[in-house]
């Protein structure tokens, strides 16, 4: 490393609006061959926003803008890039990514080259920028990489005005700044990963690093369309195909992390070795599943192991990401509210992110003039919610995200839809979403609607039953990969081996007989008969409550259910 | 001094007894199911049989104003006993009653009859009879009660939790509720009427919600001059929600005639299903 920063060539110490596209396109590539692991560092072991693809597809859109100015002028590319990011952003972390980019442009946006003082600069504004874009800042996530690349910056500016030197001492700090998020953040260290966020950040900066350095990143063109490069783009590392994904927990005394992850890093690639000297988080992909492991046992006591067979899960990924939901067929009806009157440009319309064609309908009768398809697995851009808002065709618009990985991007959207007033309510569940709606009026004050659906969110408790993606103990609950889980209001809450076990621990946790209504909103991968059996068991073993079926059509969850 | 009495037809829901102790005459609307019309009198139509037989039955009833007939008849009796009439009546805008008491106006003497369109149903029609009955013991004449009652009205509020929407949609009166798509969810319409206008407050998907908003509106409308719980066949419902409001009932020494429990008439019970609960009141201005 020493020995190629030490000899910068002398178009390093400048940079023209070409070098900043080519370096977000390494930047870009360089995460796309690494977010399936930012992806895995999920806290919650269910199937959620894939922080990876969402920081992919922000990039992506932002290189695909940066490529169309032909400008070689740095602050017109940094704009650019800066928008396309915004647009294409989905995902707290994508938001709060194209964030980076907004404040990194601000910086630059008079200048026609980047050298060192700017890209210092850019670097703090891009931190200071995404602090702001967030409510309650936290740290031990992709806020403190940035921040502490952007410190890094300003120390090594110090000593140097060689950009390739800034750049590998952010690098260097992102990555500790990565490997401590742990330390900031409980659940991070209770569900034994580091960030996700700040991984993809760390992606993103090593890749540019990789690139200024002469080193190779597989660049791959981006103009092919986003759901077909996943697949050729993830093609095997080598001749052996893709191997296996080995995870354990190491846990031992004085464990030195540095020498686990070398030696690790040596047995195969795609290493994240985290911890401290008593608990040490390994993940690597090795084509010896046993090698990793029995180094593990040769330093401590090894749990929680998981090894997947790589080449099943690509082929499962392709399969998944290239059969997309169907979109939601938009009858004509849609600009009419559930009570039958065409929306005039005084009136307040909704567009609510539906995670089903079921909930879709729902949605649709209670009066959203325009659904957005996505959820848990597939968060909608900006753009794709800016869209929706401005399909609606009055003058103000409420937006109900219905899910906690989307607020940013419906913030960025609320606040990009420049014709329109846009308020959004905060639901971070569909149920949530569902009974937020039920006081909708779309004659009133767009204020006091909002106030009104603001407080029916919380009308009901959500439950939501799924399968584990992943072993983990989290909140006291201890769940195995492949189990049946319970959450409660977005919390887990229980774990078991039977649909119909999980289903009933949840409605006891939720103190069922206190209620009046339960709502079942069954997945689509589950078959009707089975889920009337289901609410037909319910409704005996609880006569006093109501239970009503809906077809939710949602993927990956079973059933969402709603309690009120 | 002239003697003045007050005709109105049986949507004002006025208490039986009351009708009796102050001698205001009732014309009955009606209910038919099919080919059979049943007055709304209390005798040919009871109300736990009438919604018993609106649940079963397959065919939706449908509701009838008063026969021209026996409104002239009701009408002519008023103008034997008294010099003077008042007629109060449910809205124009949702029904024909109005219009039926105003043509047998014209057919008998009109200069003797004064019409009030109470712009309300139920008790909020009720309360503006027992105001006009107050005001004549006041000695007030028809002209001058006709011009209080209609600066009262903006005080009256009707307040319905109803427990489907099924009832409402497929009547057809109300124009919104017949355009409502939705049969995914059930959902549970709170509805106000007040100036003839039957507007959607909000939807709440369980009763216990329903209630819970039916007590919010009441504690925001209080202090109240009267009180009126209403319910479609839904008595021990109508029983907690006059429990929930004894702080804002109204005082009892102002008026013999300021708070009631309602079982609602058929023919208001035909729109809005069995088990609607809702309240009917009037704010001290």
């Amino acid at each position: 490393m020493a020995e190629h920063s030490s000899q910068p060539k002398p178009e390093h110490i400048a940079c023209d609006g070409h070098t900043l596209l080519r370096l977000v396109q390494v930047g870009c590539d360089w995460l796309d061959q690494h977010h399936t692991i930012v992806n895995q560092l999920n806290v919650f072991p269910v199937p959620d926003g894939d922080t990876g693809t969402n920081m992919l597809m922000t990039m992506r859109n932002a290189a695909r803008e940066a490529q169309q100015n032909a400008s070689n002028h740095i602050g017109q590319i940094a704009a650019a890039v800066a928008n396309g990011a915004m647009m294409g952003s989905r995902g707290n972390s994508g938001t709060i990514l194209s964030q980076l980019w907004q404040g990194f442009a601000h910086a630059l946006r008079d200048q026609s080259t980047l050298n060192a003082e700017l890209l210092v600069k850019g670097l703090r504004q891009a931190s200071d920028t995404a602090y702001r874009g967030v409510i309650k800042p936290v740290e031990g996530t992709i806020l403190t990489v940035a921040r502490e690349a952007a410190e890094e910056a300003e120390l090594a500016f110090e000593d140097t005005q060689n950009m390739v030197l800034i750049l590998e001492r952010v690098v260097l700090r992102a990555k500790d700044a990565l490997s401590r998020t742990p330390e900031m953040l409980p659940i991070l260290q209770k569900a034994g990963v580091v960030d996700s966020g700040g991984s993809g950040l760390t992606y993103i900066f090593e890749g540019m690093l990789k690139y200024v350095r002469g080193e190779a990143v597989d660049v791959t063109s981006i103009e092919v369309g986003p759901v077909e490069d996943l697949a050729f783009v993830l093609e095997p590392e080598d001749e052996l195909g893709y191997g296996y994904d080995v995870q354990f927990i190491l846990k031992g005394e004085s464990l030195n992390v540095d020498v686990v992850r070398s030696a690790i890093d040596a047995m195969g690639w795609s290493t994240v070795v985290v911890g401290n000297e008593n608990v040490i988080k390994v993940h690597v992909h090795v084509h010896d599943p046993g090698i990793p492991l029995s180094y593990g046992i040769s330093l401590g006591a090894i749990a929680d192991i998981v090894v997947e067979n790589m080449q099943e899960q690509y082929h499962d990924y392709v399969r998944e990401r290239t059969e997309q939901p169907a979109a939601f067929d938009e009858p004509e009806t849609q600009f009419a509210t559930a009570f039958g009157m065409e929306l005039q440009e005084n009136d307040v319309g909704v567009v609510a992110v539906a995670a089903g064609e079921g909930l879709a309908r729902v949605f649709q009768q209670l009066g959203a003039a325009q659904l957005v398809m996505g959820g848990q697995t597939n968060n909608p851009s900006t753009q794709e919610l800016l869209e929706a808002i401005q399909r609606v065709p009055t003058r103000n618009v409420i937006l109900l995200p219905n899910n906690k990985n989307i607020f940013l991007a419906a913030e960025q959207a609320a606040r990009l839809a420049k014709k329109q007033d846009v308020v959004v309510i905060p639901t971070r569940t569909m149920p949530q979403g569902i009974s937020a709606l039920l006081p909708y009026d779309p004659q009133g004050e767009l204020q006091q609607v909002a106030a009104a659906m603001t407080e029916a969110k919380d009308h009901v408790i959500t439950g939501e039953i799924t399968t584990a993606t992943r072993s983990v103990e989290l909140d006291g609950v201890d769940v195995s990969q492949g189990q049946i889980i319970g959450l409660i209001d977005g919390k887990l809450a229980i774990s078991g081996d039977s649909l119909e076990h999980v289903m009933r621990d949840v409605l006891e946790t939720i103190r069922i007989t206190e209620h009046e209504l339960i709502t079942l909103y069954y997945g689509v991968e589950v078959n009707q008969a089975d889920a009337e059996a289901l609410a037909a068991d319910l409704r005996e073993e609880y006569p006093e409550q109501e239970f009503e079926l809906v077809f939710g059509g949602q993927a990956h969850y079973d059933y969402i259910l709603s309690s009120e | 001094m002239s003697r003045t009495v007050i005709i109105a037809d049986s949507t004002c829901d006025l208490p039986s007894d009351w009708v009796r102790q102050l001698d205001v005459r009732i014309v009955p609307t009606y209910v038919n199911f099919g080919t059979e019309s049943l007055a709304d009198d209390g005798v040919e139509l009871t109300r736990n049989a009438f919604y018993t037989r609106l649940v079963s039955s397959t065919d939706l009833p449908t509701t009838a104003a008063p026969s021209l007939g026996l409104t002239r008849q009701i009408m002519k009796q008023a103008l034997q006993d008294a010099d003077l009439v008042i007629g109060i009546t449910a809205p124009a805008k949702l029904s024909g009653i109005y219009n039926t008491f105003r043509l047998v106006a014209e057919q008998t003497d009109p200069s003797r009859v004064t019409l009030i369109d109470s712009g309300m149903l139920s008790m909020g029609m009720g309360w503006q009879i027992i105001a006009a009955n107050e005001m004549l013991a006041q000695g007030l004449g028809p002209t001058e009660i006709k011009t209080r009652l209609e600066a009262m009205q903006p005080y009256i509020n009707v307040w319905a939790a109803l427990d489907t929407m099924v009832y409402l949609r497929r009547s057809g009166r109300v124009g919104w509720a017949a355009a409502f798509v939705g049969d995914l969810l059930q959902i549970k319409p709170l509805i106000h009427l007040q100036k003839s206008v039957i507007s959607s407050v909000t939807r709440v998907r369980t009763s216990q919600r329903a209630f819970d908003k039916l007590v919010e509106l009441a504690q925001q409308a209080a202090p109240l001059e009267r009180l009126a719980v209403l319910h479609t066949n839904n008595l021990d419902k109508a029983y907690r929600l006059t429990d929930a409001l004894h702080d804002i009932r109204p005082d009892a020494s102002s008026s013999r005639y300021n708070f009631a429990i309602v079982d609602v008439t058929p023919v208001i019970g035909v729109h809005v299903g069995p088990n609607g609960l809702g309240l009917a009141l009037v704010r001290q201005n």
